[in-house]
């Protein structure tokens, strides 16, 4: 039964009515319903919603397969991380506890301790989402595989899903470091005071960022904040722009734009503007096994050049000057 | 149907969480009934006893009567200790914060209380003004000044200064007792309550591997390799392994107790059953490792079952550890892709 339970929770089906997914009904909904008042609003056609150049794109319709076959992957290669939250919330504790001595927990409304921890895990997740974010853009040999992700020419909410199972990987072991030393820091200080704020099992925060319309980060619908809220949190349409070749060292951030301001890679959207997504005419990799492997292989080839000549001439394959140049 | 639907919604999660609350409630009652008042009321009592035994003993002497009340002092620390090893007084009320830093000064401070009681002892000063200081009318103090009575030489300044320190302490557990009595705020605070036992309970589970255990074999950073009995908490009345045993049962009695709500009944609620259950396996593994060893315990202290004790105690701080982090439920698996 186990197995099943499994299998299910990595079925595609599971994505639509689980809560920590980002495609689940609600959220889709809250996001279609924000895009039919910015329709209304800007007084474009209802159709350019539904336009099939972009749900039916050849692109659209690799994400669509990817996002199956990953799908199936994490169900049959469910990959156990090494260490959990758990364990990093133990050591984190057993390293304050020796070297800053034991604390006696302080007393404070557990309501308190509960929304500040809950907003913490929040913010410290988005902070380390962000420069993990970044790392996968300027560390040639993560940028590899998160060139999956930007291969992408149009966007639609599954495209969120069109990321190498490294990547995910990479940003499963961030949560668990991240969300282990909050927890763990959080104990040392409150002990049994803590809590999350949930809504539908979901970290409160998280949630409402999922139904303000997180998913119209991925579409074609150019959602802006007037410019002062940008520098709070990263619109639709700013993420939109990373998404371009231009664009694509900027706007890192997840939720919070704040982290984008202090690094100095903050960019504001703009009311004009006529967007390419994806990596260039000579990068489209539509085919979803190839989504697969080529990381693996042109990182093979990235090392061996590495190796090769200790980087004096060393570029990384397929990188944005090389389109910057065309 | 719409409507009845969400009316028997309603009515599901309204008394879902009126469940939740009574369990945790009528567990913080029975808590409050048979802990908090019950071993703070034994502990009055055990000194209402001692001041009248050591009035009658200044009277009179006799060896029999001074057998006796070292006998009642052990039985007036075993109480202590069970109160304070739930003492959620102060969490409740911030007021009763600090009484039993007035009351118990073990692992307080670095002055020693035996050499500053006996100097007041010694001089001529009138023992009130001498003993002004809270730690020289301590628990602490108390058991120096008992277990020096000698029946054949005069020992009316130190039954005297025993008079003081049980009058000192008697006052601050006087009002403990009385607020346990008296407050309701501890019931109707439900899971703020049920945090606060906990966290009092991690609190005494690190003081029982550290202070109590690990100092005085030597097992943590600042005594690494030096062993001394000096550091066990009572030297003198040699009853340092029974404390430890009775707040080992202080534990296991709030985990588990068949006749009232326990915490293995908020655990059963709230779906942390097994984390709860292997506290109490820990709890009582500790409590058997200690009944390996012989008392006194610092004949001990250097015996392979003593760092077993350690060991029993640190795997209990830790399960209680355990516990919190899973009670969080945060997912360790890869998590849905947010690389964006």
């Amino acid at each position: 039964m186990p197995m099943v339970t499994d299998l299910f929770q990595w079925s595609v089906i599971d994505y639509l009515f689980n809560t920590d997914k980002r495609l689940y009904w609600a959220y889709l909904m809250c996001s279609a319903a924000i895009a039919l008042v910015y329709i209304r609003f800007t007084r474009s056609s209802i159709k350019s919603l539904f336009s099939k150049s972009i749900w039916w794109h050849t692109s659209a319709k690799a994400d669509y397969m990817y996002f199956i076959l990953t799908a199936v992957i994490k169900a049959l290669i469910v990959v156990p991380l090494l260490f959990g939250v758990s364990d990093v919330a133990m050591w984190t504790l057993q390293w304050l506890n020796q070297n800053l001595g034991y604390q006696e927990k302080i007393y404070i409304q557990r309501s308190t301790v509960v929304l500040i921890y809950s907003f913490s895990l929040f913010v410290v997740s988005d902070f380390t989402r962000y420069w993990l974010h970044r790392f996968m853009h300027n560390i040639p040999l993560l940028w590899e595989f998160h060139k999956v992700h930007h291969s992408a020419e149009v966007l639609t909410p599954v495209t969120f899903y069109r990321i190498h199972p490294v990547e995910n990987v990479l940003f499963g072991l961030r949560y668990v470091l991240s969300a282990g030393v909050v927890t763990g820091g959080f104990i040392y200080y409150f002990g049994a005071m803590l809590g999350t704020v949930e809504i539908l099992g979901v970290n409160a925060f998280v949630f409402l960022a999922h139904i303000a319309g997180d998913n119209l980060r991925h579409s074609h619908i150019h959602l802006r904040y007037p410019n002062f809220l940008e520098r709070l949190l990263i619109s639709p349409a700013q993420h939109q722009y990373h998404h371009t070749l231009e664009g694509s060292r900027t706007n890192f951030g997840g939720v919070l734009a704040i982290w984008d301001v202090l690094f100095g890679t903050l960019v504001v959207s703009k009311s004009k503007y006529y967007y390419r997504f994806g990596l260039g005419d000579f990068n489209q990799n539509h085919n979803p096994v190839s989504l697969l492997i080529s990381p693996f292989k042109s990182s093979l080839v990235l090392l061996y050049r590495f190796v090769k000549n200790k980087t004096q001439n060393f570029q990384p394959t397929n990188t944005l000057s090389n389109y910057e140049k065309l | 149907m719409l409507r009845a639907f969400i009316i028997t919604l309603g009515l599901n999660i309204l008394f879902s969480g009126y469940a939740h609350a009574s369990i945790h409630q009528d567990f913080l009652r029975d808590v409050q009934k048979y802990i908090l008042i019950e071993d703070s009321k034994n502990a009055q009592a055990n000194l209402i006893e001692l001041k009248e035994l050591i009035l009658a003993q200044k009277n009179n002497p006799t060896e029999e009567r001074a057998n006796v009340i070292k006998d009642k002092f052990k039985a007036l620390v075993l109480n202590w200790k069970k109160v304070e090893a739930v003492y959620v007084a102060g969490g409740v009320d911030e007021d009763y914060l600090d009484h039993p830093r007035f009351i118990d000064y073990f692992n307080q401070g670095n002055e020693s209380i035996h050499w500053l009681v006996s100097r007041a002892i010694a001089g001529n000063q009138d023992l009130q003004n001498a003993l002004f200081k809270n730690s020289t009318k301590s628990i602490n103090a108390l058991e120096y000044l008992l277990f020096n009575i000698d029946h054949k030489k005069d020992s009316s300044r130190y039954l005297d200064a025993a008079v003081i320190s049980i009058n000192h302490i008697g006052t601050w557990l006087e009002e403990i007792v009385d607020f346990y009595q008296s407050d309701k705020k501890f019931v109707e605070q439900d899971k703020q309550s049920v945090s606060l036992l906990v966290n009092r309970l991690i609190d005494s589970s690190y003081k029982l591997r550290t202070w109590r255990v690990g100092e005085a074999g030597g097992f943590v950073k600042k005594y690494e390799g030096s062993p001394s009995a000096d550091r066990l908490e009572y030297p003198l009345s040699s009853i340092s392994l029974e404390a430890i045993i009775s707040i080992l049962d202080t534990h296991i009695k709030v985990i588990e107790n068949k006749n009232t709500v326990d915490l293995l009944a908020i655990g059963k609620q709230s779906g942390a059953q097994a984390e709860i259950a292997l506290i109490l396996e820990k709890a009582l593994a500790a409590k058997k490792a200690a009944r390996a060893l012989q008392s006194p315990l610092k004949t001990q202290i250097k015996r392979a079952e003593y760092k077993t004790l350690f060991t029993k105690l640190d795997e209990l701080h830790n399960a209680y550890y355990f516990m919190l982090i899973d009670a969080l439920g945060l997912k360790s698996q890869i998590i849905d892709a947010d690389g964006d």
